[in-house]
């Protein structure tokens, strides 16, 4: 939970100068706004946690060609499509597809076996979200961003409270809201192993898995009245009380079947062949893409905002790297996230203050917030002035990985897809908002 | 071998619905808000999606939790589907999942029927991979542009006879994103209604019961 005020940071640089910078490898690409006739980019020294924002006056500079994850922060995903060779066929799979999968497409091209290229096609699920909350109260816009990305609620609509808030949040309503962040992550964790369990036709650990996920969302919807802890989140703090007690027991059961459970599959060959080497991208493909959170961790390279956090430097957090890259790095990392996240919430449930859940902590003007979510940072940047929301721009975690995902999988057997693809917990909802 | 033996001691976890109530592990309260001792005309002008009147209009609610600042309180009723036409036969239920937009906690709750917990198959339903051999098609989310004709293909392949199931507050009314134009109902004739953001597994094994002529209520 990083928050500040964007006017105090904003530099106007140069086109060249903004070419310097893209050059500069220290310096990750987060975000590409373009507000009023500005635009704007936001790049992040991971070493040093600082977030950095400049805008070039009306630019036609195309940033792609030193920074491609340019492309998909503006929303040209045709830009990573290539030719289609002799000998090539080119595949579209989606929007409907079989499974619960999401509204969402890909294009592939693949010759014999292996996949050539893949290219992700957004659009499917485009509800207009940043422009919804555009005109609504600050409170109101916290429902849609809720819903934007059920499955990220928490983080999204911290990173938006956040934004709007000054420096006075109640501890305890901070508490409750990394405890629901920690929650939110295991259950995304849970899930991602389920779906990786399922593509290699596991069917007893799916189900498990299944059901270790479902424990969660009951623990949720016990403690927040919520399965998807919508509606903790307002300005100023958070809407309800919980009752710590019945949060350390369940949690106490979930830590003694993931162990269980875990230590199974990982010593299940079968799997491990599966996700073994699948989908590997090397540390210099994520410092080149911009990748970030659980991606970034497992190919090296520690990206996760929450080491910049003071809130989390009191709590026993520590940051899990893997470094092969492959499919199993990124469920390994997962794991060890697992058990750091469990490690968290008995802290905080154990040190919990009690102090108010909210005050009166508006903070007007254009400002961010930034949450780590479970697959990796997010980004929400708001203009507010008397509790309305004039201007949003939000930077979803999956947007960036989908490019570093089409990436990993190329040259990979098709077979491999389910693997590459559900390593990478990627969401559709998100991207497109 | 050990995988088996685990699952044996899971197996004892499923749902006792419909036979018996949903326990408060199952539902707590997470259902529909209920005016107590409430100062109504304040919770009205509040909800961010008009869902207060007289009732409160379940297509429209998204469980946001608002109203319960002016006295309403979350009960544990999540059986609320609305139901025009059902199945004409009780055997096993295909059903073929199409999301036109959803936030993916409805998706995930569709899963979860998956999950011991739940395990509808024990109840004869079935997600199909292809329309073709549907009975249900059960729609979820907010309804795109870009969905709307994949959405219309996969009912024409569907065989009779046929429903249309909403789950969701998006795909019934279009809830907070809803911009005067309404949900699913504008696209296709929906023959059951599962209220819910996102619908919690019990309601959707109610609604499917429901769908099938399968529950008597
Ligand atoms: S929970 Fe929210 S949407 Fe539902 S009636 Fe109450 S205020 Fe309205
Ligand atoms: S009804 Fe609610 S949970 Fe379902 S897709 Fe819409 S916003 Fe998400």
């Amino acid at each position: 939970m990083i928050h500040g005020n964007v006017e105090e940071a904003i530099k106007e640089t140069s086109e060249y100068e903004l070419a310097e910078m893209a050059k500069d490898k220290k310096l990750t690409l987060t975000a590409y706004f373009r507000k009023d006739e500005l635009d704007i980019y936001i790049w992040t020294d991971y070493n040093s946690g600082k977030t950095q924002f400049t805008y070039v006056n009306n630019s036609e500079f195309d940033l792609g060609t030193l920074r491609p994850i340019y492309y998909a922060l503006c929303g040209n995903m045709d830009a990573y499509l290539m030719e289609c060779p002799n000998g090539v066929v080119e595949l579209h799979y989606g929007p409907v597809t079989s499974g619960l999968w999401e509204a969402g497409a890909f294009r592939i091209l693949t010759y014999g076996e292996r996949i050539l290229n893949v290219v992700p096609e957004l659009g499917y699920k485009y509800r207009g979200v940043e422009d919804k909350m555009v005109g609504r109260r600050i409170e109101e816009a916290v429902f849609l961003i809720e819903r934007m990305c059920g499955t990220n609620s928490v983080a999204y609509s911290t990173a938006l409270c956040k934004a709007v808030e000054g420096n006075n949040t109640p501890d305890r309503a901070e508490y409750i809201r990394v405890i629901a962040l920690e929650l939110e992550r295991l259950y995304n964790h849970f899930r991602v192993i389920q779906r990786l369990a399922m593509a290699a036709s596991q069917k007893v650990a799916t189900s498990h898995f299944s059901a270790l996920v479902e424990e969660v969302l009951r623990l949720n919807a016990k403690l927040f009245k919520h399965r998807y802890i919508f509606g903790l989140n307002i300005p100023g703090g958070i809407r309800r009380n919980i009752d710590t007690d019945i949060l350390l027991r369940k949690l106490d059961d979930i830590e003694k079947e993931f162990e269980e459970l875990i230590d199974l599959l990982l010593n299940s060959r079968i799997f491990i062949d599966r996700i073994h080497n699948t989908a590997v991208l090397s540390k210099d493909d994520v410092l080149r893409l911009d990748a970030v959170g659980v991606t970034a961790k497992g190919s090296g390279v520690e990206r996760d905002v929450r080491t910049f956090d003071s809130f989390y430097s009191e709590t026993p957090f520590s940051v899990a790297l893997q470094h092969s890259g492959d499919s199993l790095a990124r469920m390994v990392v997962r794991v060890e996230e697992i058990r750091n996240s469990i490690e968290i919430i008995r802290h905080l449930a154990n040190e919990m203050p009690q102090t108010a859940l909210k005050s009166d902590n508006k903070a007007d003007g254009f400002r961010y917030g930034r949450v780590e979510a479970p697959q990796g940072d997010v980004l929400v940047v708001v203009e507010a002035k008397d509790d309305i929301l004039k201007w949003v721009g939000i930077r979803p975690s999956s947007l960036i990985n989908y490019v570093a995902f089409a990436h990993a999988v190329r040259g990979n057997i098709f077979t491999d897809f389910p693997f590459a693809i559900e390593s990478f917990g990627l969401s559709f909802a998100e991207a497109d908002r | 071998m050990r995988w088996v033996l685990r699952g044996l001691k899971k197996g004892i976890l499923t749902t006792k619905y419909p036979k018996k109530r949903p326990s408060y592990d199952e539902v707590p309260e997470i259902g529909i808000p209920m005016p107590k001792v409430a100062d109504i005309e304040s919770a009205r002008k509040y909800c961010p999606t008009n869902a207060i009147s007289d009732t409160i209009d379940v297509s429209k609610c998204i469980f946001c939790g608002k109203c319960e600042e002016y006295g309403f309180k979350r009960s544990r009723n999540v059986e609320f589907a609305e139901v025009r036409k059902s199945l004409p036969f009780s055997r096993s239920i295909h059903i073929f999942v199409v999301d036109v937009g959803s936030c993916n906690a409805c998706n995930m709750e569709l899963e979860m029927l998956n999950n011991p917990f739940y395990d509808f198959h024990r109840l004869g339903f079935f997600f199909t991979p292809t329309p073709r051999h549907a009975d249900v098609l059960l729609v979820i989310g907010y309804p795109t542009d870009r969905m709307i004709d994949a959405l219309l293909e996969a009912y024409d392949a569907m065989p009779e006879p046929k429903i249309v199931v909403a789950a969701g507050t998006c795909a019934l009314s279009g809830g907070i994103f809803e911009e005067g134009k309404g949900g699913l109902e504008r696209y296709v004739e929906v023959d059951v209604k599962i209220p819910g953001c996102p619908p919690p597994p019990i309601a959707l094994l109610h609604g499917l019961l429901k769908a099938r002529g399968g529950l008597s209520k």
